[in-house]
């Protein structure tokens, strides 16, 4: 066995830079783990903020669109709704079928002439 | 090696063991002995449980526009230890939220490390808050219910509490199935108590509510609403209530009451104003009741529609008291009776029954039982049996006193007539399903059970047809839809046990058309003034809502006008006394 210290040097630097590295690494994987997890949350929160804002955006249109405010907006502007009369009513029919004769579509020539 | 050390220094060293050895029994106790509860302590401090809070499920109606929606607020609250100039603060925060400087002041100076200072604030509060970028004041995110309609079909929909649980109506009724399960994220915490990004250990996701669909068209709902609120405004009613309905699969298409209140902000409306009143009110039916003993008695054919009765000329003593009419009558057909609502013809009739026949009826549709309906609170009314009846009682039920209903079994009695004689379940949700559209639960219209023949059925719609026509509903005509229904005006009952003269309960239950009904129409008015009759407050709101509703439903008017079942000589049965008490009593002649 060698019996002189000084040839364990290189082993023990060796082992505290590998042990050093080790660490460095380690510390370093969690400032990275901590960082992804800081942008994920930054990120969550404006999906989150943006998913609220559409809720409530979805929730004034819901709101504009009920009846009860639509009546009460008509009624501020006085405006008299009423069923009209049997004669006031025209009934359209369903539009002609579409003929289509050699590619061309008649319904459509008749509408260009 | 201690040989010739000092006895001084041996001591030392003995010291030094003997203090050695008791930290390794110490070691020993901590780690066998008390490691659990050590550990715990010290994971509680860095260790940190969010609670992820489930959406409510949405609630549509028929047509699946949303009646209810979950919408994330702002909760504003304060680490009071934090905040520096605290009256300075609380000056600002009280102008900002409406809340008094004083109360602020007082939770913020609380020695607690948390305080709520409002919650769940509108978007525009929450930015004028931060705004002022107090330091020691923060926000939160909380799930607030929001119904977009307002007070629409608020009975119907009821509302929740400040946590999202359900408390009156369908969110209390089926609060489990939309609340949903709350979840949780275990993380670490730093030295500020601060969530650490990216060390989360466990993640458990809450699982959201299901949706509901109700059997509600919000239009239909909208326009009920709407009417039903003029005439309770018009005639200064205490309350009201309106029922459309399906009578051939029991489906609420509108149900509400008046007064109402706005689910948004439930809390600053009186309890009374919230209450259901078409499930959790009974009241004595008067007139309209009499469907059941007319139906009844044609079904057990103790009377034909062209049977005759002397109607005493609106007078009758029996078993010592005596019987009013309010319009005198002479002799009438029993189709007459009814079309006329002719209390002495009824009791008259109803003794050719007798009692066991009429209760059985009263119970075969479905009176003194609850309905089912899936709303929270319903009662069953009061329906006594026979055996207790005193010798007026007979009478007096015939024509809807004595007995207390609902205004949902009132318009379930009247579907059944309707649809040729079946009994339907009301019903008000259609199904549950999750956030992905599959089916939790189905509510099916149940099979409904025969009560009446589809003969009787159709004399009853011919008969009530007439009431309309000519009878005591003219307010109630709708031209070219021919609708059918009934009257009711009954006085109600004093707390001295009396039957009031100021006080009655106003209905008109119609369907419409009356050849082929495709709604059934229930208007209830409690003490209506100054008018009372459910021909004159009811009528009128069965009409507005039958004639938009056809139109809605793009049912073309007939161009045929109404041919009456009734034979042409059978009004000339009515005796003179009719004419004469016609001209004394204008006010009154026809809308019993």
């Amino acid at each position: 066995m060698d019996k002189n210290p000084n040839n364990h040097c290189p082993k023990i630097l060796a082992a505290i830079l590998t042990v050093t590295f080790v660490a460095v690494m380690y510390v370093n994987q969690q400032a990275l783990v901590y960082q992804m997890g800081l942008k994920v949350k930054q990120n969550n929160d404006v999906y989150t903020k943006l998913v609220d804002h559409n809720k409530i955006l979805v929730y004034n249109v819901l709101n504009l669109r009920s009846p009860v405010t639509l009546e009460r907006k008509l009624l501020a502007k006085e405006v008299e709704l009423s069923m009209p009369s049997k004669w006031q009513v025209v009934k359209i029919d369903h539009s002609p079928k579409k003929i289509v004769l050699k590619g061309k579509n008649l319904a459509n020539i008749a509408h260009d002439k | 090696m201690y040989k010739g050390t000092p006895s001084r220094i041996r001591k030392v060293l003995y010291a030094l063991i003997m203090a050695f050895g008791l930290l390794c029994v110490r070691l020993v106790f901590v780690q066998l002995g008390a490691a659990k509860p050590l550990s715990d302590i010290a994971s509680s401090q860095y260790r940190l449980v969010v609670s992820l809070l489930p959406k409510r499920g949405v609630i549509y109606d028929r047509n699946l526009k949303e009646l209810a929606i979950t919408i994330n607020l702002s909760s504003i609250f304060a680490e009071p230890f934090k905040v520096k100039d605290k009256g300075l603060a609380s000056e600002k925060l009280a102008n900002v939220l409406g809340i008094s400087r004083d109360e602020i002041y007082k939770k913020l100076s609380q020695k607690k490390g948390f305080a709520w200072l409002a919650r769940k604030v509108s978007p525009d509060t929450a930015r004028a808050v931060r705004a002022l970028n107090i330091k020691g004041i923060d926000f939160i995110k909380e799930p607030q219910r929001a119904y977009p309609n307002g007070v629409l079909a608020s009975h119907i929909l009821g509302f929740t509490d400040m946590d999202n649980n359900g408390i009156e109506g369908l969110e209390l009724r089926f609060d489990k199935f939309l609340k949903g399960v709350i979840g949780y994220r275990y993380s670490i915490r730093d030295a500020k108590q601060r969530e650490v990004p990216g060390y989360e250990y466990k993640e458990i996701l809450p699982i959201d509510g299901d949706n509901m669909v109700l059997t509600i068209d919000s239009l239909i709902q909208s326009l009920a609403e709407t009417e039903l609120e003029k005439g309770y405004e018009k005639y200064h009613a205490k309350g009201a209530c309106i029922i459309v309905m399906d009578p051939y699969t029991g489906d609420i298409l509108a149900l509400s009451n008046r007064p109402s209140f706005d689910p948004n902000n439930a809390k600053v409306s009186p309890p009374d104003f919230r209450r259901n009143r078409v499930v959790c009110d009974f009241f004595e039916p008067g007139s309209s009741f009499k469907i059941i003993a007319a139906s009844s008695l044609l079904e057990e054919k103790a009377v034909k529609p062209s049977d005759k009765f002397f109607c005493e000329n609106g007078k009758y003593r029996w078993c010592g008291h005596t019987y009013h009419d309010h319009t005198p009558h002479g002799w009438m057909e029993f189709r007459d009776v009814i079309k006329f609502s002719s209390n002495i013809g009824t009791m008259k009739a109803a003794q050719r029954l007798g009692k066991d026949r009429l209760y059985k009826y009263i119970k075969k549709f479905g009176f003194g039982a609850k309905t089912g309906i899936e709303l929270p609170g319903e009662v069953n009314g009061i329906t006594t049996h026979p055996s207790t009846w005193s010798k007026l009682s007979l009478c007096s039920i015939s024509m809807g006193q004595e007995v207390t209903v609902t205004a949902i079994q009132l318009a379930c009695a009247m579907s059944a007539l309707a649809n040729g004689g079946n009994l339907v379940k009301p019903r008000i949700v259609e199904r549950i399903q999750d956030r992905t559209g599959q089916v939790i639960q189905k509510f099916e219209s149940k099979k409904p059970h025969r009560v009446i023949s589809e003969e009787t059925a159709k004399e009853m719609r011919d008969i009530l047809r007439s009431v309309v026509d000519s009878g005591t509903a003219k307010l109630a005509e709708v031209e070219g839809y021919f609708p059918a229904g009934k009257t009711g005006t009954a006085q109600k009952v004093e707390p001295s046990g009396t039957y009031s003269h100021s006080k009655f309960t106003a209905s008109f239950i119609g369907f419409v058309p009356y050849d082929d009904p495709k709604f059934v129409i229930a208007v209830i008015m409690d003490e209506p003034r100054p008018f009372y009759y459910g021909g004159v407050v009811c009528a009128p709101v069965f009409k507005k809502v039958a004639t938009q509703i056809m139109s809605y439903y793009k049912i073309d008017p007939k161009l045929e006008s109404y041919r009456s079942p009734t034979p042409a000589g059978s009004r000339a049965s009515i005796g003179a006394p009719i004419e004469v008490s016609k001209k004394k009593n204008e006010a009154k002649k026809d809308y019993r």
